[in-house]
């Protein structure tokens, strides 16, 4: 599990136009979501925005930006539901 | 009652009890409404897990209260996988083996080759995760490799 | 050794893993459940003689015959179906097959992919294999059919393996010097004819209308070819089988009757499945189980009543599941046996080389999604196909010992799964009994035969329908034979051989 100072960020995504509005950071709770799950997540979101995942006391923190303006609605949810099918691999 | 079900916004929020519904039992059972749901797991004081469902596209209530049901059908039905497969584990392991051995003879004569004779392959060991659901294998992305539950997998 | 039980009409059905049944009243059942069955009690020695009491005697037999009854596990894939293409002259109103149309360019299997697919199936470590060759309607690609056969006889001639082949084909389009090959290279041969020519014609469309009276003529054709060449007509015929859609709920009786005048002696009622088919042809032809039930109900009560004022005849499904009932004799039904057949008793081979754990999985394909296939035979042998993990999890996920619902449902010992339908119609491999049709329907044919065995004189008439006569005779390669003058003055058949009794076919 990582430390609260763990913070990993995906490269910027730089072919495409930001969203204005960045979605809301996602809270994940660090008893259920493995820094493993989130770190295969993050990879495999990173094609539609700059993710910054942080340790933050009992919770993960996870902040979007440089959106694609495409997925921005969606993106924290979908990330949330990827995150768990890691978990279901690694169960 | 237990699972406790409360309607939110566009979804539902499921809290269960861990030792009525074990973690894998909740995930297993959340998984299935990725497709539609957005899903939130998060645990509760108590040992006590919740579950929120949160619809894709609008809801009335009582698509949301439908929503609550099949997913406490659901947790029942991932409880009772669960207990049937821990139950016939080595049973699993035995019909499965002989069906995989049937069809490819490089193994059988692996597996009945001198060599083995002194590490005979045991189908309690499962080396080619034969045991492990295919969920547990694949939930997620397919080119995750089988998880070994014991012993080397055997090399092709 | 687990006893499992099923209530059905007020009394309970017990079996064990090796497929003995016995029926018990309510109070002797609850009594046996809690233990207080005492050894004097009446029913003692009915538990004891079929095989419901644990003893070590008992158990060493019962594990032997489930070794025999478990024979598909020693087999490897027996079934190599091979699509020739995907072209067909029919547009039937159910078509699940990805069908395109008989003039499109593109869609048969080339030479080159046949010989790739040959192969693979030949690297199969099964003893006797058959090839099926599918569509479309195959017989659009006769050249490489033939190919098929004619190497594939070359190849194993003077082993010990035995090459069997069958066509799946709606007919129509055979001539007759491709009716005579096919006859003399003992290809088995079968066909469509979903009853009546009305409802025939309305669901199996060709261009002219008159698909029923094609088949038909096709069909006597074969019976004339294989007339000349003396074989046994109660062994050399076309198979033929009906796939219910809605139109047939209504018309079971007539059904039966078309196949009754058609002169078989089988007919495989076979339920519409969800594969490749959009949900608008499925709102439009499909059905719930229960009204599949209905129907198929009434045509066995039918095909009864048929039987006993002497006509001959038996339902496909019905008679492989008394076969599992009555019987230690294993039919190696890939729908019909635990794991399923998917991959280790059958592989799907498409016309552009993909390999599919089964033809169900390959219509899954066809709907754009290649979760059931394993490999190309342009990139990947046979033991790298076999040794996809999706094979393995396919095999999991139908092991019914293992499946919830299923592990302790009285019928597990006759019954399959086919993860593939779980896929498609509930999201999963491995199904939700409670909610899937599929399940429903096996419940709902296994109910009837159990309540219908139960009836004085149905287990000998049963019986009947579980005793195949060897065909192999028909299916081995022949000389050609041009019909003289002479021969046409001949009666038209040899008298019948008795066959071997016990001995199938793959």
């Amino acid at each position: 599990m990582g430390s609260a100072r763990t913070s990993r960020r995906s490269a910027p995504a730089s072919r495409r136009s930001a969203s204005r509005a960045a979605p809301p950071a996602l809270r994940l709770d660090a008893d259920v979501y493995t820094e493993e799950a989130l770190e295969r997540t993050r990879r495999a979101f990173a094609h539609l925005a700059a993710i910054d995942l942080r340790r933050e006391g009992k919770r993960w923190a996870v902040r979007f930006s440089s959106v694609d303006p495409a997925a921005a609605g969606r993106l924290p949810g979908e990330f949330a539901n990827y995150a768990l099918s890691c978990l279901m691999v690694e169960s | 009652m237990d699972p406790k079900v409360v309607q939110k916004a566009n979804g539902v929020e499921v809290t269960l009890d861990e030792a009525v519904f074990p973690r894998p039992v909740g995930l297993a059972a959340a998984y299935r409404f990725i497709d539609r749901c957005y899903v939130l797991v998060e645990t509760r004081p108590g040992k006590r897990l919740s579950v929120r469902l949160e619809s894709k596209e609008p809801t009335a209530p009582a698509e949301r209260k439908a929503l609550a049901g099949e997913f406490r059908n659901e947790l029942l039905h991932q409880l009772v996988r669960r207990q049937v497969a821990e139950r016939t584990d080595g049973l699993r392991a035995a019909i499965v083996g002989r069906a995989l051995l049937s069809a490819d003879d490089a193994l059988a004569a692996e597996a009945s080759a001198p060599a083995a004779a002194s590490d005979p392959l045991d189908f309690q060991d499962d080396p080619l995760g034969i045991a492990v659901p295919w969920e547990e294998k694949y939930g997620g992305k397919r080119e995750n490799k089988p998880k070994k539950r014991s012993g080397q997998p055997k090399k092709r | 050794m687990p006893v499992r039980w099923r209530e059905v009409g007020g009394r309970v059905l017990l079996t064990n893993d090796a497929g003995d049944y016995l029926w018990l009243d309510r109070a002797p059942f609850e009594a046996l459940a809690a233990g207080t069955l005492k050894p004097g009690h009446p029913v003692w020695a009915e538990l004891a003689r079929s095989n419901m009491l644990h003893d070590p005697e008992t158990e060493a037999r019962v594990v032997e015959r489930i070794r025999r009854r478990s024979g598909h596990l020693q087999v490897g894939p027996t079934l190599h179906i091979v699509v020739l293409t995907l072209r067909c002259n029919h547009a039937c109103t159910y078509c699940h097959a990805s069908r395109q149309p008989e003039k499109r360019a593109g869609f048969d299997m080339s030479l080159d992919t046949a010989a790739r697919v040959l192969d693979v199936i030949l690297a199969s470590p099964a003893p006797d294999l058959t090839i099926e060759f599918q569509g479309g309607e195959p017989a659009l690609n006769f050249p490489v059919l033939r190919w098929f056969v004619e190497e594939g006889r070359r190849r194993v001639a003077g082993g010990s393996r035995r090459l069997w082949f069958s066509l799946v084909s709606n007919l129509s389009t055979l001539t007759p010097a491709q009716i005579e090959w096919l006859v003399d290279q003992g290809v088995a041969v079968c066909t469509s004819i979903d009853g009546p020519a009305e409802l025939h014609d309305r669901h199996r469309r060709i261009a002219g209308g008159d698909s029923h009276r094609r088949t038909r003529a096709a069909m006597a054709r074969f019976d004339a070819a294989y007339r000349r060449r003396r074989l046994d007509p109660s062994l050399a015929y076309v198979n033929a089988l009906v796939t219910v859609s809605r139109g047939s709920l209504a018309q079971p009786e007539a059904i039966v009757d078309e196949y009754v005048r058609m002169g078989q002696k089988v007919i495989h009622l076979r339920p519409l499945n969800p594969f490749g088919m959009g949900r608008k042809i499925w709102a439009r032809e499909g059905y719930t189980a229960e009204e599949f039930l209905r129907f198929w109900t009434r045509a066995l009560d039918h095909i009864i009543e048929l039987n006993r004022q002497g006509v001959e005849m038996a339902e496909k499904m019905a008679s492989l599941l008394l076969t599992r009932i009555l019987t230690d004799d294993n039919p190696n039904y890939a729908d019909l046996r635990s794991p399923c057949g998917a991959a280790i008793g059958q592989l799907a081979y498409n016309h552009d080389g993909r390999v599919y754990t089964c033809d169900e999985g390959r219509m899954v394909g066809a709907m754009g999604d290649d979760l059931f296939c394993i490999g190309d035979v342009h990139r990947h042998g046979y033991a790298e196909l076999i040794a996809h993990p999706t094979v393995g999890s396919l095999c999991v996920s139908s092991c019914l010992e293992c499946l919830p619902g299923c592990a302790d449902c009285a019928y597990a010992p006759y019954c399959g799964v086919c993860p593939v339908y779980n896929y498609i119609e509930q999201g999963d491999l491995v199904a939700r009994p409670a909610t899937n049709d599929r399940c429903k329907m096996m419940l709902g044919m296994l109910d009837y035969l159990f309540q219908r065995l139960a009836e004085p004189g149905l287990p000998d008439l049963f019986r009947r329908w579980t005793e195949v006569r060897d065909r192999s005779s028909v299916f081995e390669p022949r000389r050609p034979r041009r019909p003289s003058p002479r021969a046409k003055a001949r009666p038209a058949a040899a008298p019948p051989r008795r066959a071997k009794k016990g001995a199938r076919r793959a």
